[in-house]
């Protein structure tokens, strides 16, 4: 039954996405479509190449990621840190959390006109935008994570002999683990919406570039083209990045439902 | 090895009136000694569970000392490993990885800790469970596991707190017979804290008998059975009756 459901979801998926571009294909040879509105695929394809072909696509693709990755592991550094000093105290967990659910509500956006205030023109700048974007929701996690381990895992490890110093390591981080990938998680996911926003106001290479590019030249098959692209890679980092250790750990911990697919 | 308990009492303060504190275990004097098994009996608040959490460490006497072989205890260590009501296993490791966790990392290395703990886990039966994860495990599994894991380190003593309350009856009189076969297998001291006196009849080579508020110990007695003792034993049943004709009449005493 379940492998079943899951053959039919292979073929589901790419069926779906078969269906959609015909949509997409057919609204656009409608002879009332202005192309310069709403490219058909293939006219979007055909840009993407030409991008490609004067070398532009991936440089783009390179230094957005590049940035990312940056500006990620700077985020979940602070982000694992903090959040450990306030699942550790609850007076330190007290005076941020209101403040990190505070930063959380800020739209990532709002983050590139003061980064470009205190940083100007430069990298540093959209890493700025990164962290601040994606820090809370990584401090946020791993502090409830900390917090809600039960006190019977602290008393086994320590009648067991764990010393002091080793409990971090040995039992806090792992058993806040479901809860702080989580976190790392949504951390990437707002951090990539950040680095967008940050492109699109400050950057002269990037994906978020080519996308204000594509307006100002009002080139509707760039800017959809590289739309789609976004989406790719947010849907690929997501899933096989994040969502493979996620569902490894939801697996060894039983908490799995085994058929999260559209998850 | 000997636990030596010398006149160890216990006061909690209450956070309403600081200068009142309430006495949860007047002061009990106990020597206990090497592989015997004893179990400590009584209703709830009496204090048992408190003198048990005493013994591991958790909490320090508000009198008297604790002595393991002259050495005061301090703090919780794998000398006295406790076992507690819940399996307590860590849901990130698989089985082996649970009951190799408290076997020393200084000078075994990980695969002759895995070799280590497989021993503990054919004890309890569960050899083939090794790469299990836990939530996969029975209630009874479980606790066989929380057993390796405790057994694993060779500590001086171990400490049960009602482990069985959570089982169903079957898997309970197994795990009677297991816990006698393996304190006669392995001749660790015991000490297991329980309030069915069946339960405490059955495992107990010597039964001390606590009372509540506050709490106090109030009887000791030797049950002189063959092992294993099956639960339902009549011998069993009549030691058990009498423990609690023992509770009975010390309830009806007003407190020293």
């Amino acid at each position: 039954m379940k492998s079943q459901d899951k053959k039919s979801g292979l073929l589901l998926i790419p069926l779906f996405y078969l269906l959609l571009l015909a949509l997409w294909q057919a609204l656009a040879s409608l002879p009332h479509t202005r192309d310069y509105l709403f490219p058909s695929p293939v006219q979007v394809a055909r840009r993407m190449a030409e991008l490609v072909r004067d070398n532009l696509l991936l440089p783009s693709i390179l230094a957005t990621l590049k940035r990312m990755s940056i500006g990620f592991v700077m985020s979940a550094c602070l982000g694992l840190s903090i959040g450990v000093a306030m699942g550790t105290s609850r007076v330190i967990n007290k005076a941020l959390k209101s403040l990190f659910l505070g930063l959380q509500t800020l739209p990532t956006a709002a983050w590139a006109p003061v980064s470009i205030l205190i940083f100007g023109l430069s990298d540093r700048g959209i890493y700025f935008v990164v962290v601040m974007s994606s820090m809370s929701a990584v401090a946020i996690a791993t502090a409830d994570g900390i917090l809600n381990i039960p006190p019977i895992y602290l008393r086994a490890a320590r009648t067991l002999g764990t010393p002091p110093w080793a409990m971090y390591g040995r039992v806090i981080i792992p058993a806040a683990l479901p809860s702080i990938v989580t976190g790392l998680k949504l951390g990437w996911t707002l951090g990539w919406h950040g680095a967008i926003s940050a492109e699109l106001i400050k950057s002269s290479v990037g994906l978020g570039f080519l996308l204000y590019m594509g307006r100002e030249l009002d080139d509707a098959a760039q800017v959809i083209g590289i739309m789609l692209l976004m989406i790719v890679f947010g849907l690929l980092l997501d899933q096989f990045l994040f969502g493979l250790v996620e569902r490894k750990i939801r697996a060894r911990w039983g908490l799995t439902a085994e058929q999260d697919l559209e998850h | 090895m000997k636990l030596v308990i010398d006149n160890v009492s216990k006061a909690y303060d209450r956070g309403s009136q600081p200068n009142a504190p309430v006495l949860a275990l007047s002061p009990v004097n106990i020597e206990i000694n090497e592989g015997e098994f004893v179990v400590f009996v009584g209703p709830s608040g009496c204090g048992k569970t408190t003198l048990l959490n005493l013994i591991a460490g958790f909490a320090r006497p508000s009198s008297g000392r604790i002595l393991l072989d002259g050495k005061e205890v301090e703090r919780p260590g794998r000398d006295r490993l406790m076992m507690f009501q819940e399996p307590a296993l860590f849901p990130w490791l698989n089985v082996i990885d649970n009951v190799s966790y408290g076997l020393s990392r200084n000078w075994l290395r990980r695969s002759a800790r895995r070799e280590k703990a497989r021993t503990f886990l054919r004890m309890v039966h569960l050899e083939k469970f090794e790469k299990a994860s836990i939530h996969e495990l029975s209630g009874g599994m479980k606790q066989r596991v929380a057993l390796a894991r405790a057994l694993a380190p060779n500590p001086s003593v171990l400490l049960i707190d009602e482990p069985f309350t959570a089982l169903d009856a079957m898997v309970k009189l197994e795990l009677y017979l297991e816990l006698q076969r393996i304190h006669q297998e392995t001749h660790k001291t015991i000490i297991f804290v329980t309030h069915e006196m069946q339960e405490a009849a059955c495992l107990g080579d010597r039964v001390l008998v606590f009372s509540g508020s506050p709490g106090r110990l109030m009887h000791e007695m030797r049950i002189e059975l063959q092992r294993p003792r099956e639960f339902d034993d009549p011998q069993v049943k009549t030691f058990a009756t009498e423990l609690l004709e023992k509770l009975k009449q010390t309830q009806q005493e007003p407190a020293r």
